[in-house]
């Protein structure tokens, strides 16, 4: 795995502001974390500045769990 | 001389704090400008004898600059969009007082169709009085920021 889990995990944590610890692999960020569409954006940007990739605007659609976020992040 | 920022900008007097563009470059970043003076109303109130541009006027301004390198950057080709504020994190550094020219500077983090995040930073003289980030939400109009 390129992208080192904790790191993805302490990432989503600090922007949708909860518990890294709490983070499951299959929990919706909107439903179960209550994030918006722009918590989202929010979430890419910062997983760009942390990883120093681009994501394409495309992929937002399925940033909405962690395993989704993962499989994103290794297929680029 | 045409006014760009009036056609391209919702907000109008006495809510438009942006007086004109200054530089511009598409996708990337944008300087304005405001001119500030001592007939604008909210300095009656801040305050008597002491006026003092308000911090949130500064952070009204930066978000309508953002909203013009979004609109000139061609993310709402149809003019279509609503624009809400969905987070601000501002430092303020100086004051700002009547007499002084304001120069907006934004640039942009990231822009999406459905908003974006934008750097910004206030200057007087080339000095910083205010900095920080932006995020924005572009709904169709009508729509919620949040959903």
């Amino acid at each position: 795995m390129k992208y080192d889990e904790t790191r993805v995990k302490k990432v989503i944590a600090e922007v949708l502001e909860i518990e890294s610890d709490s983070i499951t692999k299959d929990g919706d960020f909107i439903d179960e974390y209550d994030a918006d569409s722009l918590k989202v954006l929010e979430l890419l940007a910062s997983l760009e500045k942390e990883f120093d990739i681009t994501i394409p605007e495309g992929e937002l659609k399925k940033f909405n769990t962690l395993s989704n976020v993962q499989k994103v992040l290794e297929a680029l | 001389m045409d006014d760009i920022v009036g056609q391209l900008l919702t907000q109008k007097y006495p809510f438009r704090f942006i007086d004109c563009i200054v530089d511009f470059e598409k996708g990337k970043n944008i300087v304005c400008k405001k001119n500030v003076t001592i007939n604008e109303y909210f300095f009656n109130g801040h305050f008597p004898g002491n006026p003092v541009l308000p911090g949130v006027i500064i952070s009204e301004a930066l978000a309508q600059a953002a909203i013009l390198l979004y609109k000139k950057s061609g993310m709402d080709e149809k003019n279509d969009k609503e624009y809400l504020l969905k987070k601000i994190q501002m430092e303020y550094l100086s004051k700002v007082l009547p007499g002084d020219s304001l120069y907006i500077h934004v640039e942009a983090e990231k822009m999406f169709s459905i908003g974006g995040i934008v750097n910004v930073k206030a200057k007087v003289n080339e000095k910083i009085v205010a900095k920080g980030k932006i995020i924005f939400g572009a709904v169709d109009k009508g729509g919620e920021a949040n959903e």
